[in-house]
């Protein structure tokens, strides 16, 4: 297994073996462990000594399903510190088969170049000029790119928001269709991409590795086990296949927890037009997709392909977040506008979240109504326009909310929040408080916990470990590659005995895990200790203002957790 | 009594033989509880459902009120 080293200044590559250190680690756990290792924390996000880590995961590349998550890593331009954000597609099972473990993007063109970093099937890697592809929104670049080099490659790319090293910035995804729809969407890394002068990373599939796997009969045992579990299970085998993440329109907006008008309702009045059981309806009447596999070797197919009224494709992997930040948020309850809207983002190479919450901020601030379909759609052309307007909200929802002068902006670290309310689903604000991402939807998301009645999301007892124990679990998942969609229902302790297992038959007993929750915690110890040594202090670890102060309906409670209680998260 | 519900998810399809849109409506006896609704729908499992009453899920034991609107779904971990 080998980890790329990309110099942009010198315009080098250097191949590396993987340190001993990091045998056990990938996704994730690599790109953060690295990062901590080796870039300055006190760095400009966008200068040249701030690195831009592509790795796979530690089981991406063999036969394992839904294991083809990319992690993507830096030092956010958006938070300030740490950030890891994941995309699904081919990606992670074309740098897998070619053994590559990490591309490590460092130092920054000279000002005006622009690059494709490309890896063929037997692993050569090269720099070419990408000088013709400057300003060009995503769809049309994959186009380009697979016109010119064959369809059989993996894109990952940045639109014209990337180039403008907006801090809402995006990396974009091809998926199994070749649409550049999945996206690494948090936390401005598609800006950092764009300061290092590199448009596209394209790797060619097919490419063939020796089987890394320790013991390949126990892997495949457990392999089996857990393809049972998932498949039989209710949530991975049969919802996600028929609505995707949509699903959760119904089940937040029941519970008073759909942050709604920017944070002033818990129930969005439109939820039922926006839910996934109306977009089934939508798209089986067009001839569109709801069962579509998006991402290389997966078995649950939640991703969904989503047509217009002409029966024409207009966006694809439309989900839940992206619905409330569109929907929910903006107070829009047509299905076919935030489907535009996600169209767009992807395309510009935005995220979702943050520039829907971005809009939210601008609408609560009387700068358009709530429910204004083209408005919205307009202010996210502006970004990649420029005008003063798309500048502004290219920057992030805080930044919305500066020029406004609106403290109304539900953001941790400058990040946005997800469709979780805090007041309603207390335990997801601690989340949101201490993960070293900022407001994230996948760090230790407890829905699920509340939905399975585990949990009160009302009262205060378990949260603070809950959402610890989650933390924990999810970072440890996160190091193997493997999706949200299909880890999130590892539930059962025979569950996540099936999963130590099929890691450590890929590792083997000389570097075996002893549990994945203490994995987990050394990810999130240099996570936060790299934010430490960038100026974090724990009062950075607090929600805005308002969600302790405004009550939100319908239970009209607001966020109940004190600082020391908060902090009692992690002692580290 | 009458009691609206509304179902999400896979369960229109398992027990309502209905399109989410259309509210189901259940006559019950007074001081009916979720556990007869329960029965009522042939479900054998609630840990595989979810019951929501004004926002607050409900549990078998609880107590129903004539006029009562009910939404069930089932559990999602997330995502």
């Amino acid at each position: 297994m080998k980890i790329i080293r990309v110099d942009m200044t010198s315009q080098t590559i250097v191949t590396e073996e993987v340190p001993h250190d990091y045998l056990i680690l990938g996704g994730r756990g690599l790109t953060s462990i690295m990062i901590n290792d080796e870039v300055p924390p006190k760095c400009d996000p966008l200068g040249p000594e701030n690195k831009l880590i592509f790795a796979t995961g530690l089981l991406s590349g063999t036969t394992l399903f839904n294991i083809s998550r990319v992690s993507v890593g830096a030092k956010s331009p958006l938070t300030g510190g740490i950030k890891e954000s994941n995309v699904g597609g081919t990606m992670g099972l074309a740098l897998g088969q070619l053994g590559i473990k990490a591309i490590v993007v460092e130092g920054k063109a000279p000002r005006g170049e622009l690059k494709f970093l490309k890896i063929d099937k037997q692993g050569e890697v090269s720099l070419l000029p990408a000088q013709e592809y400057r300003s060009m929104r995503t769809y049309d670049l994959v186009e380009r790119i697979f016109e010119k080099l064959g369809k059989n490659n993996s894109v990952l790319c940045i639109g014209p928001a990337g180039e403008k090293e907006f801090k809402v910035a995006s990396i974009q995804g091809s998926d199994t269709d070749g649409r550049p729809c999945r996206s690494a969407g948090r936390g401005g890394l598609g800006a950092v991409m764009g300061a290092k002068g590199l448009k596209a990373l394209i790797v060619e599939q097919g490419g063939k590795n020796p089987d890394p796997v320790k013991d390949p009969d126990a892997f495949k045992e457990s392999t089996k086990i857990l393809a049972k579990i998932i498949t039989e299970d209710p949530f991975s085998g049969s919802m996600l296949p028929n609505l995707g993440t949509a699903a959760l329109v119904a089940p937040v907006n029941s519970l008073g927890a759909f942050p709604s008008y920017n944070a002033k309702h818990g129930v969005f009045e439109g939820w039922e037009k926006i839910s996934a059981e109306a977009m089934a309806e939508i798209q089986q009447a067009r001839g569109g997709k709801m069962k579509h596999t998006g991402c290389s070797q997966c078995i649950v197919h939640c991703s969904n392909e989503y047509l217009d009224t002409d029966g024409n494709y207009l966006t694809g992997s439309l989900e839940y977040e992206t619905i409330w930040a569109m929907g929910g948020m903006t107070g829009i309850d047509h299905f076919d506008t935030i489907a535009r809207l996600d169209f767009l983002c992807d395309d510009i190479g935005v995220d979702t979240m943050s520039t829907g919450v971005g809009i939210a901020v601008a609408m609560d601030s009387g700068y358009k109504a709530f429910g204004d379909q083209q408005a919205a759609i307009e202010m996210v052309e502006e970004i990649a326009q420029g005008t003063q307007f798309g500048n502004i909200l290219g920057q992030g929802p805080v930044a919305v909310g500066e020029y406004f002068n609106n403290a109304r902006v539900p953001a941790v670290k400058n990040q946005s929040i997800a469709a979780y309310d805090p007041r309603a689903m207390i335990g997801n604000g601690i989340t949101y408080a201490t993960s070293p991402m900022g407001g994230d939807h996948t760090t230790g998301n407890l829905v699920g916990v509340y939905l399975g009645q585990v949990l009160n999301p009302l009262e205060k007892a378990g949260q603070v470990d809950m959402s610890r124990e989650l933390q924990y679990f999810n970072a440890a998942a996160d190091n193997t590659g493997m999706c949200l969609m299909v880890y999130a229902s590892l539930n059962s302790p025979e569950a996540r005995q099936a999963f130590l297992d099929v890691i450590n038959a890929y590792l083997g007993p000389e570097h075996a895990i002893a549990d994945l929750s203490g994995l987990g915690q050394r990810i999130l110890k240099e996570e936060r200790e790299f934010n430490r040594k960038a100026g974090f202090t724990n009062q950075d670890d607090r929600l805005p203002g308002f969600f302790y102060e405004e009550p939100l309906p319908p239970h009209n409670t607001v966020f109940p957790f004190s600082g020391e209680e908060i902090d009692q998260t992690f002692d580290f | 009594m009458k009691v609206g519900v509304k179902l999400f998810g896979a369960l229109p399809a398992i027990y309502g033989g209905s399109q989410h849109q259309r509210e189901l409506e259940f006559d019950l006896p007074d001081g009916a509880r979720v556990q007869d609704l329960i029965d009522l729908l042939n479900i054998h499992d609630l840990r595989h459902v979810v019951i929501t009453r004004q926002g607050r899920i409900l549990q078998a034991g609880d107590e129903l009120k004539d006029g009562d609107f009910l939404t069930m779904f089932q559990p999602v971990y997330g995502g």
